[in-house]
Formats: structure tokens, C-alpha cells, sequence
């Protein structure tokens, strides 16, 4: 039940956000003619546009804001509405609701970050354009650890942050930051942005000029990044073990 | 501005989806004095108060508050000038402190009483340095209270003003409001201790499945009001028992109990000439009205 | 006056990270500009490489600044009569006697002059801050800019005030504006629609609207498009009349 719990307190913004990614792919993919004419390259094909508009800039963009604020909420949150000690004295540990609130969130998250693997290839035939499965997947597996990531932002800000909005204000400038440092001169020739991880941008999986995803997707990368957010979950479980209620 | 009676509404509604919080209420309060407005939890307190001071739309009726239409939000926001209200939960800003929030609230009004607040700070012993997010249930309610009595408003409406208190600030919360009857105010209190407003209110409105149910004086309950049992031998007669006086009548084997606001002798020699074998004529109290009246609409509803 | 104090206290903490975040931002991109041209952010076709006033307007003004006023102004918005029940105290925020319409009016205003302060921070700090890299930049440039972000964060913040009017849902409000913001730059990029620059994000850093000045050896813009803050700044007052209506309806 913790996690229904969990699910109810974020179910409006998940399904809106769901609403939001099917609509916009669907629009790129029906659109596709009038979408192609904007953007400026004009000599893309179908694929490089779909990569273009849907995996390297808007709807990366969208969903790395709708995921950060995914993640926003919980017990200090609770705490403001007068809810935290009915919460707190249920027979569960502190641990327990961070662990439910971030497995109904990262749940949340791999199903937005599929969406346009479900939509994208279904609906291209439809306008005679076909844009291949095992390529959407993909990039839903990296969204989706990717997409984990930001979520964890939002997270831990909320854990940090009691005001309603300071959290999600955090988490984005927290977002904005990582996105500052991963591009530093220094850095960049590690495969530390999650932005490009997750579009492929200067990746060795991905070709530009055919705007695939063709070597091996970087699992031991996913797997550290997937530790990470492991570990950042558990120091937000840390934090609110110690806060007072 | 002249008036004569202090809240009044006529046929007040408010209907969320099929339900009906308040239906047709009819409600008079004159003033000064003090009003106790009595009702079960869900009965349409706290929706008729929010009607009266524009934070709930009716969806029929019309009411008047010192004079002014509450369905005018411009009138409205006048008379809250002179009303002064404490609210059910009593939540208050939580990112200000205690001084700020006085400060903030005092802006408002001209009719602050700087020597009462001072008063009430010293005897609520109210921290003014912390916030109000850091204060107790019981210091919110101190809080809100000090900031609704600093004011002479004309009309002070409370919504279940002594939740949270302990008993010696509760005695001195009952205090302060027949001091504020005794100045002139209005004083129209919703609560659910009933033995709180037995002891200060002069009259009492209950109200039940948003319907007014009584409105009466709490003088007349202890003068005349009375709870008449009476038993007798057979079955008792079920229809000779339409007198005056008779606001109620309960039947349950061979006894009937008749709760009677005024001409109980003669209810009693009445009772007498059908052959009732006992009869016991004793004082009710604010209580057992109440119960008796909201039990009674059980049965109606 | 102790609305205004009010709405200020109640949107402080937000304004101050924002201005806080941009100043940093306007700061890096004065001091740091060696590294930033080094790290070799692409200059759009048409400009010259390697001047300051690009490489600032670059990072600052159709970049990263700009984006992080763009998606925070969100955040001004936000709050209002709802979330005000939310939390239990819009009740006594009613029982006062004022209109519905002041309170609004009141966060609106104060909301608007933290959105124009924000909206101003690099027009003082990187004209001033230019001369201790031995760099400088126009201040008429720089309020040129202040000017594009000011209007058309008005229609944002008018966005976001309304969807928190309308959503009584602690987040739902940012995440329909941040979705409505997204898909506004979509559909502006239509090819029917493209003439008419109705793209937010285009407007804020005059995209594809500015010239070199070899005399100056400096990068400047066109005439600020007044016909279009105008009817930008018509449809937020159109929102926030919306949203006073709304409110003035509901039922607390």
C-alpha cells in the first residue's frame, strides 16, 4: 500500500506528463513534413529527424523537466499539509516510504521514457514512414536510466528543501549545474553528460550521419550511473531518518 | 448603518453535486449576546460560516451580516471589517513569525487594541520571535485567538474555538468572550462542547443535515423545558398527546417521554386523565436537547 | 502594504535562487569568456567568432542564462488562493477584508517586479563587470535584452499564474507550463507560422535578427519588436483577467 500511496500522490503528474510525450509524438511523427521543413537542416531524413526532434532536443528537454519534477514531494512535503505523522506512525520504516516513493517514481519514469519507443514506430506507417523498433528501445533504455538520474535530482532536493517550490527550484539549478560541469573542458572526453548519454551527442553507439544507435549501448555506464542513483536515493533515506518531524 | 438583527439568511443553500450541505436556512441572530451554534460533525456549520463571509458561494438563498448582503463580495469585504473570525483549523502562516503575523493582521483594522494584545501576548505567553510554524497546536489556536479578540469587532464568529486549549486556557478563552458580549460584541461560537456553551451562550441554534433544527434561548430551557416520563399500564395512547408545548415524543414499550418547552402541567394532567401510572417531570439539560433533537431528526430522515 | 509583504515572503526564497543562479551565470560567462570561446561553443552562422559581445550573447542571452530565467519564471507564478487551501490557510487569508481581486492583483504585481529584476541582473552585471577582463559590453544592449526577457516572461509567469488558478495540484501547474512552453516553441516553428516569429524563446535572444557592427566591433540587435511585446503582453493580461475572474468564483 505504500506504494499505491505513493502512486496516488504522483499519478497527475505522470499521467500528464504521459499525455504531453504521446501527444508530441505523435504531432512529430504526423506532422513530420512541416516538422522537417523547420528545422534547419534541410536535408534530413525521416530517422534524423525523428532522432533530431524527439532524442536530442525538445522532447529530451521536456522529459528531463517532467522527471525532474517526478521526483519532488515526500515526507517534508507531507509535513507542510499536516500529513507526515499519520504517515510516520503507520508500522513502516522511513526507509520504507523513501524506497516505495523512488520505485513508483523510477516505474514512472521507464514508462515515460518508452512512450515514444510505443508511439513513434507504431504510428509512422501511418504517414508511409518507418522508424525502426529496436532503435526506440534502445533509446528507451537510456532514457530510462538517464531519466533515473534526473528524477534522483528531484528527489533529493525534495529531501533537502522543505518549501513547496525551493525544492523543484533546486532540483532544476542542481540539473543546470551537472549540466555546466559535464561540459567542462576537462571532462568532456568522459561519458559523464547524461544530456548527450541520452541523445547519443558525441557518443561512440551512435552514428550522426545516420542518426543511429549502432555499437553496443554503454552498460557498464548505465550500471554506474544506475549506482549512483542507488546512492543518492540512500542518502536522501539517510537524511530523513535524522530529520525531526 | 442600522439593523436589526446581526446575521439573518432566508432559505440559505449551498448543494455540492447531489449532496446538501445547508438547506434552507432560516437563521436569525440578534445582538449583543452570545449564540452557540450547535450541530454533528458534516451538519453545515462550517459551510454556512464560510457562506456568511463570502468564502463559500450559496447556491440559493440570501443572508445579511450586520446589515450587508453577504452575496455581494463588496459589502462583504466591508462587514469583515467589523467581524472578527477564527477558523475551525486555525492554520496560520507558517513562514511568519508570531510578531510578523500580528503585525501583519493588525494592518487591517482600525479597531486594534494594542492594550489587549499586549495583554493577551503576556497571558498566551506567546514567543513573538518564533515562527508559527514552530508553534504547538494549542499556541496556534492562542494565536489565532489573540489576533480575532485584539480587534471590538461588532461580530466575532468562532468556529470550534477552544480545540486544542487546555482547560485553564479554555476558562480563560470562555472569559474573554463574555467580556467581549459584555462590550457590545456579537459573539456567534460553533462547538462541539456543549457544557462550554451552556455556560456562557444565552442562545443556542442547532443545526442538523443542514437543516436549522432549534433556535432557542437558554433561558427558556432552564426555565421551562422540561423532560416528562411517563408509564403506563397497557399500551400507551399514540395520538391523544398533540398539545402545545410538546416538542417531542418518544415511545418505546409502555413509556413515552415527552420533551416539553413549556406548559408541562398541563401535559401532565393530560398525561393523568389517560391513566399514566407514573409520571417523573425533571430539568433537561443543553445536552439532552440536543441529542434529543438530533435523534429525533434520525428518525425523520 | 502587508499583502505585498505577504506575497513577497511567500515568493522570496524562489526569486533569490533564481537571481542568484543568473548572476552566477552572467558572472561566469564575464570572467571565465577565455575558456568558454576556448571550449569552442558554436557561433551561429553569420557572426563573427571570436568577439566578446558574441561569445556573451552566446552563453548569456540565447543560451544558458536566458534558459534558466525562460524555466524559472515558472516558478514566479506560481501559488495563489488554492495552494493557499492546500495548506490550510486561505481561510484566514479570505476572512480578511479585502478583495479577491487585491490579493491577486497583489501577487501578480509583486511577481512582475521580481521577473523584472531578475530580467535587469545581467544588464548590471555584465556591463559593469566587463571592464575587469578588459572586455565591454553596451548597456544599451544589455537593457535591450532585459526588455525581450521582461515581455516575454510576462506572458510566462501569466501562464504558469493561471494554471495555478486553475490546478489545484501541488506540481501539476509547473508541469502543464513547462509542456505548454514546449509545445508553444513547436508550433511557432510551423511553417505557416514561422514568418510571424511567434517562437518565445526566438524573441528573448533575437535569433536570426542580428547584425555585425565592424565600426564597434560589436554584435547588435534590431529595433525591439514592440507590435509583438504588445500582443504578448495583451494575452497575459488577458490570463491574469481569466484567472481573477476564476478565482473570484470559487468556493473555499
Amino acid at each position: 500500500m505504500l506504494w499505491y500511496k505513493a502512486w496516488r500522490e504522483s499519478q497527475a503528474r505522470f499521467l500528464l506528463s504521459a499525455l504531453a510525450i504521446a501527444g508530441l509524438c505523435a504531432a512529430f511523427v504526423v506532422f513530420h513534413r512541416e516538422g522537417m521543413l523547420s528545422v534547419e537542416d534541410g536535408h534530413l531524413t525521416y530517422i534524423g529527424y525523428i532522432w533530431r526532434i524527439t532524442y536530442k532536443t525538445y522532447l529530451r528537454e521536456l522529459f528531463a523537466i517532467l522527471v525532474l519534477l517526478l521526483g519532488v514531494g515526500g515526507l517534508l512535503r507531507e509535513r507542510a499539509y499536516g500529513t507526515a505523522g499519520f504517515t510516520l506512525a503507520l508500522p513502516v520504516s522511513r526507509l520504507g516510504l523513501i524506497w516505495a516513493r523512488a520505485g513508483v517514481g523510477f516505474l514512472e519514469v521507464a514508462a515515460l521514457s518508452f512512450l515514444p519507443a510505443l508511439v513513434i514506430p507504431a504510428l509512422s506507417p501511418f504517414v508511409h514512414q518507418s522508424y525502426p523498433w529496436t532503435q526506440a528501445l534502445q533509446f528507451g533504455a537510456l532514457w530510462t536510466v538517464g531519466g533515473a538520474l534526473i528524477f534522483t535530482m528531484g528527489f533529493l532536493a525534495s529531501v533537502i528543501f522543505a518549501s513547496e517550490y525551493s525544492a523543484p527550484v533546486a532540483a532544476l539549478l542542481i540539473l543546470l549545474l551537472y549540466s555546466v560541469i559535464a561540459d567542462l573542458p576537462f571532462l568532456e572526453r568522459y561519458p559523464v553528460d547524461i544530456h548527450d548519454i541520452i541523445s547519443g551527442v558525441g557518443m561512440r553507439y551512435f552514428q550522426p550521419n545516420t542518426s543511429l544507435l549502432t555499437g553496443p549501448l554503454p552498460w557498464t555506464a548505465q550500471a554506474v550511473i544506475l549506482l549512483i542513483v542507488c546512492g543518492l536515493i540512500a542518502l536522501a533515506g539517510r537524511i530523513t531518518q535524522q530529520q525531526d518531524f | 448603518m442600522s439593523y436589526k438583527s446581526i446575521i439573518e439568511t432566508r432559505d440559505l443553500t449551498k448543494r455540492y453535486g447531489n449532496f446538501e450541505a445547508v438547506h434552507a436556512l432560516n437563521l436569525k441572530i440578534a445582538g449583543p449576546g452570545i449564540t452557540g451554534f450547535l450541530g454533528r460533525n458534516g451538519a453545515g456549520k462550517s459551510t454556512t460560516i464560510k457562506m456568511l463571509l463570502d468564502m463559500t458561494h450559496p447556491t440559493a438563498g440570501t443572508g445579511t451580516v450586520l446589515g450587508r448582503s453577504i452575496g455581494d463580495p463588496a459589502s462583504n469585504r466591508e462587514m469583515r471589517r467589523q467581524v472578527a473570525y477564527v477558523a475551525e483549523d486555525k492554520q496560520l502562516y507558517a513562514y511568519m513569525t508570531v510578531e510578523q503575523l500580528i503585525r501583519f493582521t493588525k494592518s487591517f483594522y482600525t479597531d486594534w487594541r494594542a492594550d489587549v494584545e499586549r495583554h493577551l501576548l503576556k497571558r498566551y505567553q506567546l514567543p513573538m520571535r518564533r515562527k508559527v510554524k514552530a508553534l504547538s497546536k494549542g499556541m496556534r489556536t492562542k494565536l489565532a485567538l489573540l489576533l480575532a479578540l485584539s480587534r471590538r469587532p461588532a461580530l466575532l464568529i468562532l468556529d470550534e474555538p477552544s480545540e486544542g486549549l487546555d482547560p485553564v486556557s479554555i476558562e480563560e478563552l470562555l472569559q474573554s468572550l463574555v467580556a467581549a458580549a459584555a462590550e457590545g460584541t456579537t459573539v456567534f461560537f460553533s462547538s462541539h462542547q456543549i457544557a462550554e456553551v451552556e455556560r456562557i451562550a444565552d442562545r443556542v441554534c442547532i443545526v442538523d443535515h443542514g437543516k436549522l433544527a432549534m433556535d432557542l434561548s437558554l433561558d427558556d430551557i432552564r426555565q421551562d423545558y422540561r423532560r416528562i416520563t411517563l408509564g403506563f399500564a397497557a399500551q400507551p395512547p399514540s395520538d391523544d398527546f398533540h398539545m402545545q408545548g410538546i416538542e417531542q415524543i418518544r415511545t418505546s414499550g409502555r413509556q413515552v417521554v415527552v420533551l416539553a418547552s413549556h406548559n408541562a402541567d398541563a401535559i401532565v394532567e393530560r398525561a393523568r386523565s389517560l391513566e399514566a401510572v407514573s409520571v417523573d417531570v425533571t430539568p433537561i439539560s443543553l445536552r439532552e436537547v440536543f441529542l434529543d433533537t438530533v435523534k429525533e431528526n434520525d428518525a425523520l430522515v | 502594504m502587508m499583502l505585498w509583504y505577504k506575497a513577497w515572503r511567500e515568493s522570496r526564497m524562489r526569486f533569490a535562487m533564481i537571481a542568484v543562479a543568473v548572476a552566477a551565470i552572467c558572472v561566469y560567462a564575464v570572467l571565465f569568456h577565455d575558456q568558454i570561446q576556448a571550449n569552442g561553443i558554436p557561433i551561429r552562422p553569420g557572426l563573427r567568432d571570436g568577439a566578446y559581445s558574441e561569445n556573451i550573447y552566446q552563453f548569456v542571452y540565447s543560451g544558458t542564462a536566458k534558459g534558466v530565467f525562460a524555466l524559472l519564471v515558472i516558478f514566479l507564478g506560481l501559488g495563489g488562493l488554492l495552494r493557499e487551501r492546500a495548506h490550510r490557510t486561505a481561510i484566514f487569508t479570505l476572512a480578511l477584508p479585502v478583495s479577491r481581486m487585491r490579493l491577486i492583483l497583489t501577487q501578480i504585481v509583486v511577481g512582475l517586479a521580481e521577473m523584472a529584476a531578475l530580467a535587469l541582473l545581467p544588464a548590471l552585471l555584465i556591463p559593469s563587470l566587463s571592464p575587469l577582463v578588459h572586455q565591454s559590453f553596451p548597456l544599451a544592449e544589455a537593457l535591450h535584452f532585459s526588455v525581450l526577457w521582461f515581455g516575454c516572461g510576462t506572458i510566462i509567469f501569466a501562464s504558469a499564474f493561471f494554471l495555478s488558478v486553475v490546478f489545484g495540484g501541488e506540481y501539476i501547474a509547473p508541469v502543464a507550463c513547462y509542456i505548454a512552453l514546449i509545445s508553444q516553441s513547436l508550433v511557432a516553428q510551423w511553417a505557416p507560422l514561422r514568418p510571424y516569429r511567434l517562437n518565445l524563446m526566438w524573441t528573448m535572444g533575437e535569433f536570426g535578427t542580428r547584425h555585425w557592427d565592424p565600426q564597434h566591433n560589436v554584435l547588435l540587435s534590431s529595433p525591439l519588436p514592440w507590435t509583438r511585446l504588445l500582443i504578448i503582453a495583451l494575452i497575459a493580461s488577458g490570463l491574469f483577467a481569466l484567472s481573477a475572474r476564476i478565482t473570484q468564483r470559487q468556493d473555499f
